[in-house]
């Protein structure tokens, strides 16, 4: 990570031209409209909810996109490496040795080394839940490998388990790193499965109660409707009885606590799912080969396409861009990568500027990370901040994981938080009265330059020459200065009011 | 005319997320194929084994639990034995074998479905968030519906006088410099998209309204005992605004957790408990407000009538409903019950839909509201004219 006097460098670098101009791939210099040639801010993506800020530069636009967090130092790394190259690097899983996972696992030891299942009591289960939490937010803020660190969480999501409930605390840890991470960047075929046999996944749809005497349609269900085909994928009531019989016996080893085949509790009959005759006596394979029927269905392609480009693009994605996803899942048989390239260097993915708005975890993980390094993390408050803002990590309760719309998430509970976090992040001190965002960092000998610094810094995109002029008065009338020199409590104002602002939310 | 606050009808609307089993809710005990289908998990005619009816098999209530009769055919779950006394007050009323008019058994599809309410037809918004934007005229007001909760329940989106709260208490901004952050944030949310600038006035809105109402600061009646659960700590907030007299219309509240596809008898009871609890603690609470307020209580689908093997039940099709309130027609339960033999059954073998949901909620908007008949056209576009169970006295 870039930390420490390297951030300052850059900060001060950044500051010491007007506005932006002192990274060449930043458009909107010198006041003008804020669209270079080629650069086509917000048009045409997204539904009608187009916002009007300047558009980011296309690289900042690649990273506000494929990572939960950027710095000014991330930027600039980026551009040593150029689009192609940052991509490339970012559709790397990280190495177990990597130092924020080390970190992690110190941080969160029972994430790191679960326990077995027969020592855990009910106040370990309790920290199990609350350490993995915190553990996803911690990775989001500070890894390094940050698009990996997304993509975890769009699967996290898209086979949400809650992890608060009876034994899922622990079967989570599994799930979370077996199956989620595991085959995060691989293939959806064998996530899929890996899927279908989790515990955790077996537990919270209540498979392990699905019995041949009388099948429990649950897991079923929303297998069909939030995992593979989508709910107008094309299945039927009757589908969802069947596929509920193929899955019956699939259950929990009592002492491994691991997938296990129960062939007593089987359902060995015919089945037809989805117009495919099941022939009895296949035991086990009857679910296997329902995953297969499920991943080869042109529905699953053109849902998870949907999911993809909905999370990287836009709440409503261009028809043409999830067709492309959607060729390129049939063309691989699900490679995630290779939809994630296509996605990710598409022109409609290019043309989607301010076109997503920060869910909560998006937004503090931003806040944090440019709030300062890991060691500075208050896992507890921002725990609560989360809880507030109704988007603490693993704790959405129904399956069909959080939602990724901003009609959802922008609302008037959820702005206030956001506010009240930018105010109380910026005016707060730290443990050692450090301001969060010290003055002296930014170099500005006005206010103006003050504000251009703080931009630069904390949202790498210009303001609007009349918002810039709003904080410049506002700072001026409410904090006199003494002297020409800026003080903390200017520094803090416009942080805050930074951090509160759609510069911010959107990305 | 703007109505006093202190006679404005409001409507509070509680959605059980997960799609509450009805069947073992509103137990239809005079009915001989309930206890066939349900070997394990039906609930007791009143008087226990001693039913009214020559059952085949000894039923000591497979449950373990015995139901309180409501009408010599239906009875209450015995942990909504709080409610009893409002029943018997004719202040509660349930109807069955209601649901959409078309059938829908995912929670999410289904949900949405029942809070935009649009039917067949496209519709903007929710049902209470049309309610608000054609009755606006008569209001003045900035902020006239709340959802407790961290979301805009889909059932008040449409409205721009709707905003979320979580928790009325901390609903403060909390910078330093206020009166500056409340002169840039109208000007960092104008013009960029998305709902930025309507919801950044709500906020201010919202602010201003509860500065000058203080609900928080509104004492709960002693005698007022609501569950020790986010179910109870939202009603409470629920009689704060209404007690708070700061004209409020319309309330959205969730009660999660009610998707029982296993252990029935283990986890019905106590989810039930509470909120039979906060709804009678409610009803405590608003005192006089009681007589201006009206609840009603719903969930996307009701649940298979016969029971799984791992004592639980699967998405299904028509439910109950109940109303409550000082003004509801109570003491009934109302809608035609097409009965649980299988012929009687909808083409998928559930309960079949008798009740449209949304004429429970046109005779709330109607008969309490005080909507008029071309304005509940606007909020439900194509329900069809016909009988209203006229739950409202």
């Amino acid at each position: 990570m870039h930390e420490g006097m390297e951030r300052r460098t850059l900060l001060r670098l950044m500051a010491s031209t007007p506005a932006l101009c002192g990274l060449p791939l930043l458009t909107g210099c010198g006041g003008g409209s804020g669209a270079s040639a080629g650069e086509n801010p917000g048009a045409g993506v997204g539904g009608g909810a187009q916002a009007a800020l300047p558009g980011t530069d296309a690289l900042t636009h690649l990273l506000r996109r494929t990572r939960f967090a950027t710095t000014a130092a991330d930027l600039a790394a980026a551009q040593e490496l150029g689009p192609e190259g940052y991509l490339d690097s970012q559709l790397q899983a990280p190495a177990p040795t990597n130092f924020v996972y080390l970190q992690a696992d110190a941080r969160y030891p029972l994430t790191a080394l679960p326990p077995p299942l027969n020592v855990v009591g009910a106040l370990i289960l309790d920290q199990m839940s609350r350490q993995l939490s915190e553990r996803t937010l911690f990775l989001a803020a500070y890894s390094d490998a940050q698009l990996y660190e997304l993509v975890v969480d769009f699967w996290t999501n898209h086979f949400n388990i809650e992890n608060v409930t009876g034994n899922l605390p622990l079967h989570k840890l599994y799930d979370d790193r077996n199956v989620i991470r595991a085959h995060a960047f691989g293939r959806f075929p064998e996530l899929l499965l890996a899927s279908a046999q989790s515990p955790a996944m077996l537990e919270y749809l209540d498979n392990v109660s699905n019995v041949a005497s009388g099948p429990n349609e649950n897991y079923a269900r929303e297998l069909m409707e939030l995992h593979t085909l989508g709910v107008d994928g094309g299945y039927t009531e009757q589908d969802v009885v069947e596929v509920a019989r193929c899955f019956t016996g699939w259950g929990i080893n009592g002492g491994s606590r691991t997938f296990q085949f129960q062939a007593a509790n089987h359902d060995d009959g015919e089945k037809v799912v989805l117009g495919e005759v099941i022939p009895p006596g296949g035991g086990v394979r009857d679910g296997e080969r329902v995953i297969e029927i499920l991943a080869a269905h042109p529905s699953t392609a053109r849902f998870v396409a949907t999911k993809l480009a909905r999370r990287f693009v836009a709440d409503a994605p261009p028809p043409a861009l999830v067709d492309a996803v959607a060729a390129e899942y049939a063309r691989t048989q699900g490679d995630i990568r290779a939809m994630l390239r296509v996605l990710l260097s598409a022109p409609e993915f290019y043309a989607a500027r301010n076109t997503k708005v920060r869910r909560p975890l998006e937004y503090v993980a931003q806040l944090l990370r440019s709030a300062g390094p890991a060691s500075a993390y208050d896992g507890a408050a921002m725990f609560e901040a989360l809880s507030r803002m109704g988007q603490i990590p693993h704790r959405w309760f129904p399956p069909d994981g959080f939602p990724d719309r901003a009609d959802y998430w922008l609302n008037t509970a959820v702005l206030l938080e956001y506010w009240n976090l930018a105010a109380t992040t910026a005016e707060t001190s730290g443990l050692f009265g450090d301001a969060t965002f010290p003055v002296q960092d930014y170099d500005a000998s006005g206010v103006e330059e003050l504000i251009d610094a703080m931009a630069a810094a904390l949202l790498q995109r210009p303001l609007r020459p009349a918002d810039a002029d709003l904080l410049a008065g506002l700072a001026r009338a409410a904090l006199p200065a003494e002297g020409a020199a800026p003080t903390q409590a200017q520094a803090n104002l416009v942080a805050g009011l930074l951090l509160a602002s759609p510069y911010f939310m959107l990305r | 005319m703007r109505k006093m606050t202190s006679d404005q009808p409001v409507l509070v609307a509680v959605f059980l997320r997960g799609a509450i089993d009805g069947l073992n809710v509103v137990v239809p005990y005079g009915d001989a194929d309930y206890y066939a289908l349900r070997p394990t998990i039906s609930i007791a005619p009143p008087g226990g084994s001693a039913g009214p009816l020559p059952l085949p098999i000894p039923i000591i209530g497979s449950s373990g639990q015995v139901a309180i009769d409501l009408d010599g055919f239906f009875g209450l779950h015995p942990s909504l034995a709080p409610l009893e006394a409002m029943y018997a007050a004719g202040e509660l009323a349930a109807v069955q074998a209601t649901g959409l008019p078309q059938p829908d058994r995912s929670h999410f599809s289904a949900q949405l479905r029942m809070e935009v309410a649009g039917g067949a037809r496209r519709a903007a918004g929710g049902w209470l968030g049309r309610y608000l934007a054609v009755s606006a005229q008569a209001s003045q007001q900035s902020l006239r519906g709340i959802s407790i909760g961290v979301a805009l329940d889909q059932a008040l989106a449409g409205s721009d006088s709707a905003a979320a709260i979580a928790n009325s208490a901390n609903y403060a901004l909390q910078t330093t410099t206020p009166e500056a952050w409340r002169t840039a944030l109208p000007n960092l949310h104008r013009d960029v998209g998305f709902e930025f600038r309507g919801v950044q006035q709500r906020v201010f809105a919202a602010l201003d309204l509860l500065a000058q109402a203080r609900p928080a600061d509104i004492a709960t009646d002693p005698a007022a005992v609501y569950p020790n659960d986010a179910l109870g700590e939202r009603m409470r907030q629920a009689a704060q605004y209404i007690k708070a007299g700061m004209g409020i219309e319309a309330i959205t509240l969730n009660s999660e957790g009610w998707d029982h596809h296993v252990n029935e008898n283990t986890v019905l009871p106590p989810l039930l408990t509470s909120l039979g609890q906060a709804l009678s603690a409610l009803r405590v609470d608003l005192g006089a407000h009681w007589q201006r307020t009206a609840v009603v209580v719903m969930s996307e689908f009701g649940r298979t009538v016969n029971e799984n093997a791992s004592g639980g039940t699967d998405h299904g099709r028509a439910n109950m409903m109940l109303a409550l309130g000082g003004r509801i027609a109570g003491g009934r339960v109302y809608g035609e019950w097409p009965g649980l033999a299988a012929a009687n059954l909808d083409p998928t073998g559930d309960l079949a839909v008798r009740t449209d949901y949304r004429a429970v909620l046109a005779d709330l908007l109607s008969g309490h509201m005080g909507l008029a008949g071309a304005d509940i056209r606007h909020v439900f576009a194509d329900l069809p004219g016909g009988d209203r169970p006229g739950l409202v006295l």
